[in-house]
């Protein structure tokens, strides 16, 4: 039972009120584990002060891109989903009367499972809270209890991700040996496109960074994790990849959805490191990878683990404005306009070292309106860039991404023409695929050429060293 | 009469300062969380502090992103500053300054639980949000401003003088002596409530958005026990949280 056309679950109902009263029984058991210390020390804190001290003021509700995208319609404010949760945690947690009516059900269960899936967790609702409330948190404890209790979570995201991903490595199912193969072949036409001889390093010890991709870029976007090669290779950089389970694979969708899976992921991601004595991780161009294993990770790593993490936005600005890469800007002769992920942006704070990195190799750069920190997402965060689900594409492209196309239209304003070639950087892998679907659904790039990609590729597209014509403008 | 209201009065007094301080104990002692800050971050304590007064003082995040708001409830929260600052400095004997603070305070109380109220009530986007217990709070407020204010017109007793002589034991006009109850009563009951924002948005602010700090000591959470039922978590009661991290469910074989 979907609260729109939509579905990210597909849940069927309950096929009698016995498994209806299992599926309750199940989920309160759940509510209850959210808001106990033992079950979710996690989280607790920051749940408990926004459930408890939301005051439903609807200030979050102009900020979401969900809720203006969508035309403002009532089920996708932020304050939705959380004010059936804090109805049903006053009624069967404290037992505390008068804090609004709710029936526990299994359309309601269902909403609040389809809504959870609803909110792409970039938290500009929080941002933008006097109470510091977080509506974003509540849709991820949502997502939380239905997964680490009920088992409920998209396939996308859980069997054929973060579970695909422990056993074999990657969420795309590339074992290590396939992954060495596709990086041979990336070797193989990076070579032959920039005429710089590279060859990806594998388990090297004692290297200064361990480079971890995204792999769905080996697969969707190889030029990306090449003209890292690339660069790494032209710099002179101390770099390897590992072949450890799960480290060749930056991504950890338990972030966005179980804080379990999460923490397994992260933890082996962290031990290859430790296994090969690096002197750092450097995280490529994916978001969630970065806040994942950055940031939230961190105060679970016991200090033996606790290695320094960088992002390739930091590295790519040290190597270009050092002088280490030396790069010609007019070769990147187009406009560029920059979109911010927001797990690096809001969630963390990069901001400038992605800019710097542009300003040294575009000369036509077009800011977006908002930007930085205030950006809006693309749509496709928090995993909804994987997700089809039932009519769940056309969701979120039609609602989730409209506020960033209008964002990137506007940014274009005056060069729509399709004789000019336009380009979104984009430095996140769920946020390309988000671009590339939008653009498809609007014929953006067949109609006005609107091109999307990473940052690395501006970067070798513009290097001296380098033969030209790195990006080849072919669309995939 | 007059020395059960008085006692009420400081016994209010005293419930709202041990309820104010068990809520920060509640939440001061919830498990330090995961990182989970969110920018931008207001440099240094100065600019922290310069942050949290331009929020405390001129509500700036509500002026910012819910200007229709901010004209209802600015109003709303400076009656009960100008209220508190004025009880404060009684203590300092009544001054012009404490009777133009207490009557101002009250005015725009009493205006700014109106407009609130008034918004719960009529505004479609506020209306399905609103409990009986929102209504029941406003109603509330509006009672505890609006009865002095009554008192002030019908009976002549300016509320600085009612408060000083309920907190001295002195005997106070009847419908003052109603109103300063009402306050006292407020007062206490606040700090269980959500109304408690005051003392919750420390933990907001500095313990979760502006909380960066890199390795802080979770080592007695990683021994806690989770109880998830999912199979794949596979807790089972007796392992604790770095036992079921440290696992990896999808590589064990099935027997």
């Amino acid at each position: 039972m979907s609260p729109d056309r939509y579905s990210a679950l597909a849940l069927p109902d309950p096929q009698s009120p016995e498994e209806e009263r299992e599926l309750l029984r199940a989920f309160l058991s759940g509510l209850e584990k959210l808001f106990r210390r033992q079950d979710n020390w996690t989280f607790l804190r920051p749940l408990l002060i926004t459930v408890e001290h939301c005051v439903r003021c609807q200030t979050c509700s102009e900020a979401c891109h969900i809720f203006t995208g969508s035309g403002r319609q009532g089920i996708y404010r932020p304050t939705y989903r959380s004010e059936i949760l804090r109805r049903l945690y006053f009624k069967y947690i404290r037992h505390r009367r008068w804090q609004g009516a709710v029936e526990l059900d299994w359309s309601t269960v269902s909403t609040l499972a389809e809504l959870a899936y609803r909110c792409n967790l970039c938290r500009r609702c929080a941002q933008v809270c006097p109470m510091g409330a977080d509506n974003g948190l509540v849709a991820h404890e949502l997502r939380k209890l239905f997964s680490q209790e009920m088992g409920i979570a998209p396939k996308e995201l859980h069997a054929a991700g973060s579970l695909v991903q422990l056993r074999t490595g990657s969420t795309t199912g590339m074992n290590p040996a396939a992954a060495r193969d596709n990086f041979d072949f990336i070797d193989q036409e990076m070579t032959e496109k920039t005429g710089i001889p590279v060859k990806t390093p594998w388990d090297v010890e004692g290297a200064d960074v361990l480079l971890v991709h995204n792999a769905g870029e080996v697969l969707s976007w190889p030029e990306n994790p090449g003209a890292f090669a690339v660069m790494l290779t032209a710099a002179g950089v101390s770099w390897t990849l590992s072949s450890d389970l799960t480290a060749y694979d930056a991504v950890n969708y338990g972030l966005w959805y179980d804080d379990v899976q999460f923490a397994r992921v992260a933890l082996r991601q962290i031990e290859a490191a430790r296994k090969l004595k690096v002197k750092r991780i450097v995280i490529g161009e994916c978001g969630h990878a970065h806040k994942a294993l950055t940031v939230v990770a961190d105060r679970l790593l016991p200090s033996d683990l606790n290695l320094p993490r960088q992002s390739s936005m930091t590295l790519m600005r040290d190597l270009v404005l050092s002088g280490r890469l030396p790069v010609d800007p007019a070769r990147n002769a187009f406009p560029v306009t920059l979109h911010d992920p927001c797990n690096m942006t809001r969630l963390m704070g990069i901001t400038e070292p992605q800019r710097d990195v542009l300003r040294a190799v575009c000369p036509d750069i077009r800011e977006m309106s908002p930007n930085r920190t205030e950006n809006y997402c693309c749509g496709g965060g928090s995993g909804f860039a994987l997700m089809s689900g039932k009519a769940f594409l056309d969701w979120r492209l039609e609602i989730a991404g409209a506020r960033k196309m209008e964002q990137v239209l506007a940014a274009f304003a005056g060069s729509m023409d399709p004789s000019i070639p336009k380009y979104i950087c984009a430095p996140c892998s769920n946020c390309k695929g988000q671009f590339r679907d939008l653009l498809a659904r609007r014929g953006l790039w067949k109609s006005n050429r609107i091109f999307y990609g990473g940052l690395a590729e501006l970067v070798v597209n513009a290097m001296r060293d380098a033969k030209p014509g790195f990006l080849e403008w072919e669309w995939r | 009469m007059t020395m059960l209201l008085s006692w009420l009065a400081w016994l209010a007094g005293a419930v709202f300062l041990a309820g104010s301080a068990l809520r920060a104990v509640k939440y001061a002692r919830t498990p330090l969380p995961l990182r989970w800050e969110l920018y931008p971050i207001p440099p240094g304590a100065a600019g922290q502090l310069r942050y949290t007064l331009a929020e405390i003082l001129l509500l700036r995040g509500v002026w910012e992103h819910n200007r229709k708001l901010w004209f209802r409830t600015y109003p709303f929260h400076m009656g009960i500053y100008l209220c508190a600052l004025a009880v404060v400095s009684l203590a300092a004997g009544i001054g012009r300054f404490t009777e133009a603070a207490a009557l101002a305070g009250l005015v725009l109380l009493l205006a700014g639980a109106g407009a609130l109220l008034a918004a719960r009530l009529f505004d479609p986007a506020l209306k399905p949000y609103t409990s009986p217990a929102d209504f029941f709070h406003l109603g509330w407020f509006a009672a505890a401003a609006g009865v002095p204010l009554a008192a002030f017109a019908l009976e002549g007793a300016a509320p600085a003088q009612v408060w000083r002589a309920v907190l001295t034991f002195h005997p106070a006009p009847p419908l003052a002596g109603v109103g300063a109850a009402l306050a006292a009563l407020l007062a206490a009951y606040i700090p269980f409530t959500h109304m408690a924002h005051f003392v919750v948005k420390y933990f907001a602010y500095h313990k979760v958005r502006w909380d960066r700090h890199p390795a802080p000591a979770v080592a007695a959470q990683l021994l806690y026990t989770p109880h998830w039922s999912a199979p794949h978590v596979g807790a089972d009661g007796v392992k604790t949280w770095a036992d079921v991290a440290a696992a990896n469910p999808a590589r064990e074989k099935k027997p």
